[in-house]
């Protein structure tokens, strides 16, 4: 592959005390990913998914081995430099959208451009804009949150997960609270990205999504099984 | 660099704000209520000393205070004010006689009082409330008591009953006011007081010395003593201490005022640390209910700086708000009680103002406190990885050892034992949660406590040791077998007949820097039946005892002697003939408690017989103590008039006072420690509500943290009847807890600050716990404990499961 290597994932372990015990979530993960894929992760619950993308968001660390993403490795990073990092160079859409309660659907998407001190006022405002249109909640701009579906929360974050209009962004079950019809539509806007050069990696249990991405990587019990591109 | 605190972040802020008011309302509610005590308690206390310091410096207080036993004739007192140790004298004739308002009511104790010029006063300086100063035959009234200008009130005066035009009222700093069960006093001019009573010689020395230090004054009284002894004439110590001389400073009040100071500065701090504790608390519980959103923050990029300016921004605001709210209000209410206190100590109240310490220390309560105890939750809410905020991976840890504990109680219901492992789950809320409440708890049993302990001692302590309800004091010594005639009165059923007078006591030994002091020495029978000593150390009067002094403990304290020691004791003669008819070593015996406030009664207790030998004196008394069949305390201030008239018949002056009977003794001695006891349940009140407070506000945001949890309940199929059961029980868990650790703490607590208070204000106390107190806390927390969860967890399950679910 001749596009610039993005994540670079080197014999990654990740290991949890419950109780009195340790468990070995993931076991001497390795894989790279370069600039413009589209992957997605699979594998039965329990597998290590989530786990993974933890690791590659530096929203948790390996108990060993290493992740680099576009170069900057993570274990590098404190946990304000990953905040920093993460403002400007990933965007995130989680499993349970993780959206702000207080804030609008409107308010949510612009929060990212401001913690990054991104475009002007206006621009942000015509942004917002943007992607809401995008995901098909601009008459939802104002609504708070609890006030919506858990859909168009859903939506909201991967709105949000665009907003600094990053190079590379995680998904986990992007689409997991969508009903068919906007999942698919989801889906497009992902691969819209990916063709305009973005990188979007993401978890999810549907192997029919699955095929529908670039590349699958499979994990079972914290390792990876396959790694496949269509 | 950019703006750290977005317009997004803003909005975060306002939505924390308002979007959760009732969150908000119990946060600032809580600041607030301790940054008010704490703003009033200080203010009150701070006006309560301005406003008696300058009405006592206003007095120009001497330094020097002397009785002479045969009184000081006016060119004496011209004279002393040439000496250079002293740089003013004043003298002050005094005579005990009795008043009424109308020839058909009683006669009551009072005091004739004559100054030299009355607008040219130098020390000990009265001031003219309203009308005019006395003249030749008008008199003017200490203020308070129920006379007024234009009033005329008959006077009697050894027999000879005259009346007297009212023209003025007098603010006399240096008495006993009104309000604290002094005698009314009438100012006459000198020659009309002469006229009157017959003697022109004042009774009372006021001097001050130049540069008042305590040596210097001690001198220049010891030299006025002696060149008073080279004139033939006795002086005894005249001072509130008893004493020769005195710091001119300390007011007659200042051991109340100390007393009050005590009490105050102790809740003051209480309650201080009881608020932070409860900023803690609820800034903790507002923190850990927002993990998840920090983590959040952070995961889209909000840095550490970024979230500490969010919720210090949140915690300042309650901060400011609470300010807002206390800060007048504790204004209003600190002048409100100052001058009561100061109304009730018999000062004039200065007029309204702003005491700008408390107010700063209120304000920084308010604004700073708040932020910095917040900054631990906060600095741990922005440490934490996002992670830990927002991922639990699915993975639970083993139950802990109390659930299985709890799990195994069969007979326990499901849902108490779901509460029960629910409250211990998180053993650093649990901690200070009941750090603050039990505190609140042990407070407020302490400071009923003191005031039950006080209440006694007012009261039942009297009766307990004076076993006779009727005293009669007499004009002077009278003859036993006269004196005993009043046996055959209907309704007495004993006398008791004893010789009082006031001695002055000191340390024998030499090497003893302790100043003499005035002590009213009585002679009693022994055994005596009408006097049941309490004794603190040593033991009481035996038969056979000769020179033997028992002391009252607050005496005994500040001469420094104890069992065993020996004092000096200088007797001066009744009639003022020779100066000191007896000067001897007693030995201490005894160290006995005297309920009386150390500067209205210093007591020591001496075999009656060996002092009418030292008084050459012969079988005679000058107090009978009269046991009686009465139908209750309150008659025997009638009985005690009763018998004063018989005296009367048989040619015998008995004295009118406020202190014939125990009743009357106890009456005002609740009378002089109404202040403090009234300062007490103000603050109970206080600690009651800061306690109050802390439990319901914990409660309720603990039950906001858990609408979540509420939610899932819900789903699974939890009736709304279970949930409230639930949080109910977990209310009434940490009220019960908080209750059983005030039980097991606050007896020691109790009796330090009882005892406490008792040394600064000068009695001697037998502790009394406040059982009332443990049972009020008892029915408070468990009210508060069902009220405060009730109220939220009802809120939250009329919100629907989706609603719960969502909440944040």
């Amino acid at each position: 592959m001749s596009s610039k290597l993005l994540i670079d994932v080197q014999q990654v372990t990740k290991r949890f005390p419950v109780g009195h015990h340790e468990v070995e979530v993931l076991k001497d993960i390795s894989f790279q990913v370069h600039e413009g894929e589209f992957v997605a992760i699979v594998g039965q619950s329990g597998s290590g998914k989530s786990t993974l993308l933890n690791m590659l968001t530096g929203v948790d660390r390996p108990t060993s081995g290493e992740v680099f993403v576009n170069g900057q490795r993570l274990k590098d990073l404190s946990e304000d430099g990953l905040a920093h990092w993460r403002r400007r160079e990933i965007g995130i859409v989680f499993q349970f959208f993780n959206l702000v309660p207080g804030l609008t659907v409107a308010q949510n998407i612009r929060l990212p451009m401001e913690l990054a001190d991104l475009y002007t006022p206006l621009e942000r405002t015509a942004r917002v804009a943007a992607l809401l249109d995008q995901v098909g909640l601009a008459e939802r701009a104002t609504w708070l949150p609890s006030r919506v579906s858990g859909g168009d929360q859903q939506r909201a974050a991967i709105a949000r997960a665009n907003a600094n209009d990053p190079r590379l962004i995680f998904g986990d079950e992007p689409t997991g609270r969508q009903d068919p019809r906007s999942a698919a539509a989801c889906f497009d806007l992902f691969q819209e990205w990916v063709d305009t050069g973005k990188t979007f990696l993401m978890v999810t249990h549907s192997r029919a999504l699955a095929a529908r991405t670039g590349r699958t990587i499979e994990l079972a019990d914290g390792r990876v099984i396959r790694d496949e591109v269509h | 660099m950019h703006d750290v605190f977005t317009t997004t972040l803003r909005n975060k802020v306002w939505f924390d704000l308002w979007g959760a008011r009732q969150r908000t309302v119990q946060a600032i509610l809580t600041i607030a209520i301790g940054a008010f005590a704490v703003g009033m308690i200080l203010g009150s206390l701070q006006g309560v000393i301005k406003d008696t310091e300058r009405s006592w410096s206003a007095s120009s207080a001497p330094a020097i205070r002397l009785r002479v036993v045969e009184g000081a004739p006016a060119d004496l007192v011209e004279h002393l004010e040439t000496r250079p140790d002293l740089s003013a004298v004043e003298g002050q004739m005094e005579y005990a006689i009795k008043w009424r308002p109308a020839p058909d009511t009683p006669w009551q104790a009072a005091t004739l009082v004559a100054r030299d010029d009355y607008t040219n006063q130098k020390l000990s300086i009265l001031s003219l409330e309203s009308g005019a100063w006395p003249t030749r035959r008008e008199m003017a009234v200490e203020r308070g008591y129920p006379i007024a200008i234009g009033d005329q009130v008959e006077l009697n005066i050894d027999d000879h009953v005259v009346t007297a035009p009212i023209i003025g009222t007098v603010y006399n700093r240096v008495t006993l006011p009104a309000s604290l069960g002094g005698t009314p006093v009438f100012y006459t001019t000198r020659a009309h007081f002469a006229d009157l009573t017959g003697r022109d010689r004042y009774q009372f020395l006021y001097a001050s010395v130049p540069d008042y230090t305590p040596e210097r004054a001690a001198a220049a009284a010891a030299a006025l003593q002696a060149d008073l002894k080279d004139l033939g004439l006795t002086a005894t110590p005249a001072s509130t201490e008893r004493t020769y001389s005195i710091d001119p400073a300390l007011s007659w009040s200042h051991d109340l005022i100390n007393g009050m100071g005590f009490v105050m500065q102790t809740i003051g701090i209480v309650t201080m640390l009881l608020s932070l504790l409860l900023i803690y608390n609820t800034v903790n519980a507002i923190i850990t209910q927002q993990t998840a959103q920090i983590g959040e923050l952070k995961a889209i990029g909000a840095s550490s700086r970024q979230i500490l300016a969010v919720y210090l921004t949140i915690v300042a605001t309650y901060g400011v708000c609470a300010l807002i709210i206390s800060l007048p209000l504790s204004i209003l209410a600190a002048n409100g009680l100052r001058t009561l206190l100061v109304t009730r100590l018999g000062v004039t109240p200065g007029p309204f103002r702003v005491e700008f310490g408390p107010l700063l220390i209120q304000a920084a309560i308010c604004l700073f406190l708040p932020v910095l105890v917040a900054l631990p939750p906060i600095f741990g809410g922005a440490r934490i990885t996002v992670r830990e905020a927002i991922n639990s991976y699915g993975l639970s840890g083993d139950g802990s050892a109390l659930d299985e504990f709890v799990g195994r109680l069969s007979w326990l219901s499901r849902v108490f034992s779901l509460a029960i492992s629910n409250a211990f789950r998180n053993w650093k809320r649990l901690l200070l949660t009941q750090l603050a409440l039990a505190g609140a708890g042990v407070a407020l049993v302490a400071v009923m406590s003191t005031q039950s302990t006080l209440s006694y001692a007012s009261r039942g302590l009297f009766t307990e040791l004076y076993q006779f309800p009727v005293q009669i004091d007499l004009a002077r010594p009278e003859r036993w077998t006269q004196l005993e005639r009043i046996a055959t009165y209907p309704g007495v059923e004993q006398v008791e007949i004893w010789r009082t007078l006031a001695g002055v006591v000191k340390p024998s030994d030499p090497a003893s820097t302790v100043s003499a002091r005035a002590v009213e020495l009585n002679g009693i029978p022994l055994p005596s039946a009408a006097y049941e000593a309490q004794m603190v150390a040593g033991r009481w009067l035996e038969p056979g005892d000769t020179h033997a002094i028992v002391l009252a403990e607050g005496v005994a304290a500040e001469l420094g002697v104890g069992p065993g020691d020996w004092v000096h004791v200088q007797l001066p003669a009744a009639d003022g003939r020779s100066i000191w008819i007896s000067e001897e070593e007693w030995q201490v015996v005894g160290v006995f408690i005297d309920p009386n406030i150390r500067n209205l009664s210093r007591m020591g207790m001496v075999p009656r017989d060996t002092l009418l030998t030292e008084l050459h004196d012969g079988r005679v008394g000058n107090r009978v103590l009269v046991q009686a069949s009465l139908s209750d305390a309150a008659a025997a201030p009638a009985f005690a008039n009763e018998l004063r008239e018989f005296y009367d018949d048989l040619g015998i002056q008995a004295t009118i006072t406020q202190n014939d009977t125990v009743y009357q003794r106890s009456t005002r001695q609740s009378e002089n420690l109404r202040v403090i006891s009234m300062l007490l349940m103000v603050m109970a009140v206080i600690v009651a509500a800061v306690g109050g407070i802390a439990l319901s506000g914990v409660l309720s945001i603990s039950v906001l943290e858990r609408r979540r949890e509420i939610g899932v309940l819900r789903a699974i199929g939890a009736t709304p009847r279970t949930i409230r059961t639930l949080f109910m029980s977990e209310g009434l868990i940490f009220g019960w807890l908080s209750w059983v650790i005030t039980l097991l703490c606050s007896y020691p607590v109790a009796v330090a600050l009882a005892e406490q208070v008792a040394a600064t204000i000068g009695i001697s106390i037998v502790f009394q716990y406040a059982w009332a107190a443990i049972a009020f806390w008892l029915v408070l927390a468990s009210v508060i404990g069902v009220l405060a969860s009730i109220g939220p967890a009802q809120r939250a399950i009329k919100a629907s499961v989706q609603e719960s679910l969502a909440y944040e």
